[in-house]
């Protein structure tokens, strides 16, 4: 589904390059439940960003659906990012001046293609789903932060993504939150068979998932 | 379809929380948009007075005049304007010709009048009969000089209202009463109506006081005459009747002594004078236009600054460049606009009031101008902004609080 070839990422700074990933391979396969693990600083999220396409490697490939990256347009990417991936951020990353419903069409609006479904009914269906819907004409700061995190995944789900990129999902939630946040996420991945990747740096919730890479220094030092 | 309303509707949203800063920021489009339409309604008012006050004057006229007047179609500058002075002699060989319906020598000299003890600074016009039906000037009350009255050198005058009103108070009052010119006692024995206009190119002949212009010569010196007006029979023989009168003058006088212009040659120049000093106006103008930009393309840089976060999280979900690049595009173009239709509103307003004392005229010339300049400058100023917008790197932008 998304392989990643030799990929690095070098950020320039005045006085010496930061090298944030250095040859990383990987092969996420559909339907995987798979999470990345390691200390804070460690690229983990860096790493995210470039399997959802967010950001580009300064090295190697990342080809996704047989495709390299690399060959497509601004255009293209953001097709991609629009269908094929879902976000899901430990900041929730609502736009505050939109309400819950405004936000969870949000990627309908840029949808390029004609929609096979009811953006309103669909959006209507997941808030009924993750019991949101009587916050339907709330604005995220009116909202506790479980509340905001099960928006941002109705947004990731409104356009049938293959696969949800979660970065660190549970970090702003309390732990009962964050289990039910988590038990939601592999709810995803069991009943709807999309492929979740959780980026975190707790191993308690990294053992909740049957495949776990770890990073350190911007490396993958197992499999 | 559906994208483009929703982002409207998020963007007026956005407006009306910032309603203040909307509206200041608009503010420089409003003044430019309003300062254009005024200036264009005062140029369209003016153009089309000075074309009634011309066409009011009577239609196939030709003024005989002194000097070169007109060189390659366009009024010259004075430096030519005086050459001959017309005498009885010229006025008598023109009289003969074939075409003409009616003609009017006129000697114009400013001179005080008294009547009543009130004296008052005036034009006597001193010309034959033939100026009334000519110059379609109709009577208030009482009656025209006659022939007679010139051969006669009747000490008759006729007075334009303006005039009559200032030595009597009210013109009526000025029938059969006696007014004195440079020592001579005319009896008014006629008051014309009032025929508007005067001071914006063409004669005020509502100020002018009419007598025999033999009755003048003791007045006039020299006997000779500023100009003379000829109105053809029919336009078709304008041209011709054009040419004839100058034929017969260059027997006596050289070609650069004298013009022979048609009333919408004169007509005409006047609107071209009035409509490049317009022009100028409204270029002036145009420059509030670009400061009003100025300020759109500031606002749009922290509008864009300001919502780092937002363009990421859009990019995240899907957005392309493109469409940050239109929504930016959109805003910028419904703030210019929004000053732009407060402007025309603003100008509608102004033209309401200012119509009862100036002639001014909305058109949908000046409407569409500038709304579509409105727009423009939404698209010039808030391109530069917008790029930046779209040019944010996504994972850059999501980051940024």
């Amino acid at each position: 589904m998304i392989t990643l070839k030799n990929v690095s990422k070098i950020y320039k700074l005045e006085e010496n390059d930061f090298i944030a990933l250095k040859n990383i391979n990987l092969n996420i396969k559909e339907g995987e439940f798979l999470a990345i693990l390691g200390p804070s600083g460690c690229g983990k999220s860096t790493l995210m960003h470039i399997i959802g396409l967010l950001d580009v490697p300064t090295g190697g490939k990342v080809i996704v659906n047989n495709k390299d990256t690399a060959d497509m347009s601004d255009d293209d990417i953001s097709n991609l990012r629009n269908k094929f991936v879902g976000f899901i951020f430990q900041q929730f990353n609502l736009i505050n001046k939109m309400n819950v419903l405004e936000n969870i069409v949000l990627p309908t609006l840029y949808t390029r293609t004609k929609l096979d479904f009811n953006p309103l009914k669909r959006a209507e269906d997941l808030m009924n789903r993750f019991g949101i819907i009587e916050k339907k004409k709330s604005f995220p700061n009116k909202l506790s932060g479980g509340q905001q995190q099960r928006v941002a995944i109705a947004r990731a789900l409104i356009n049938m993504p293959k696969i949800i990129l979660a970065d660190e999902p549970t970090g702003n939630l309390d732990s009962k939150t964050g289990n039910v946040i988590l038990k939601l996420l592999k709810d995803l991945n069991g009943n709807d068979n999309i492929t979740v990747v959780v980026v975190t740096h707790d191993v308690g919730i990294a053992e909740l998932f049957p495949r776990k890479i770890n990073m350190l220094d911007g490396r993958i030092i197992d499999k | 379809m559906r994208a483009f309303t929703y982002l409207l509707k998020q963007c007026i949203e956005d407006f009306r929380r910032n309603l203040l800063r909307t509206f200041l920021t608009s503010l420089g489009i409003l003044i430019g948009v309003s300062s254009i339409i005024l200036l264009i309604a005062v140029g369209l008012g003016l153009k089309e007075f000075i074309n009634n006050q011309f066409e009011s004057l009577g239609s196939n006229i030709l003024i005989v005049l002194p000097g070169s007047i007109f060189q390659e179609g366009g009024l010259q500058a004075g430096q030519n304007i005086g050459g001959v002075q017309f005498d009885e002699e010229d006025y008598r060989r023109l009289k003969k010709m074939e075409g003409i319906e009616y003609i009017a020598p006129a000697f114009i000299k400013t001179v005080t009048i008294t009547g009543e003890g009130v004296s008052e600074t005036g034009d006597l016009y001193a010309t034959t009969e033939e100026i009334f039906p000519m110059r379609n000037l109709t009577l208030l009350t009482g009656g025209y000089f006659t022939a007679g009255d010139i051969t006669k050198r009747s000490k008759k005058a006729i007075l334009g209202p303006k005039i009559a009103e200032k030595l009597f108070g009210k013109s009526e009052y000025a029938l059969h009463k006696s007014v004195k010119i440079e020592n001579l006692n005319f009896k008014v024995i006629g008051i014309l109506e009032s025929k508007g206009g005067g001071g914006l190119g063409g004669p005020d002949f509502d100020s002018f006081v009419y007598v025999p212009y033999k009755t003048a010569w003791s007045i006039n010196k020299a006997k000779d005459f500023y100009a003379i007006t000829v109105k053809a029979t029919d336009i078709k023989f304008l041209p011709q009747l054009k040419q004839n009168i100058k034929d017969v003058l260059l027997k006596k006088y050289e070609e650069n002594d004298f013009s022979v212009a048609e009333q919408e040659e004169i007509q005409s120049a006047v609107s071209v004078i009035f409509s490049v000093i317009n022009l100028v106006l409204i270029a002036i103008a145009g420059i509030s236009l670009i400061v009003g930009g100025i300020g759109i393309m500031n606002i749009m840089y922290v509008s864009v600054f300001e919502r780092f976060h937002e363009i990421g999280i859009r990019r995240a979900v899907g957005a392309t460049k493109k469409n940050i690049l239109s929504q930016f595009l959109l805003e910028s173009v419904i703030l210019s606009l929004t000053g732009g239709i407060l402007g025309l509103l603003l100008s509608f307003l102004i033209t309401l009031i200012v119509s009862r004392y100036f002639p001014v005229k909305i058109n949908i010339i000046a409407i569409s101008v500038s709304l579509i300049s409105s727009a423009a400058i939404g698209i010039i100023f808030g391109v530069i902004p917008a790029k930046t917008a779209s040019n944010l790197s996504p994972v850059e932008a999501i980051r940024y609080e």
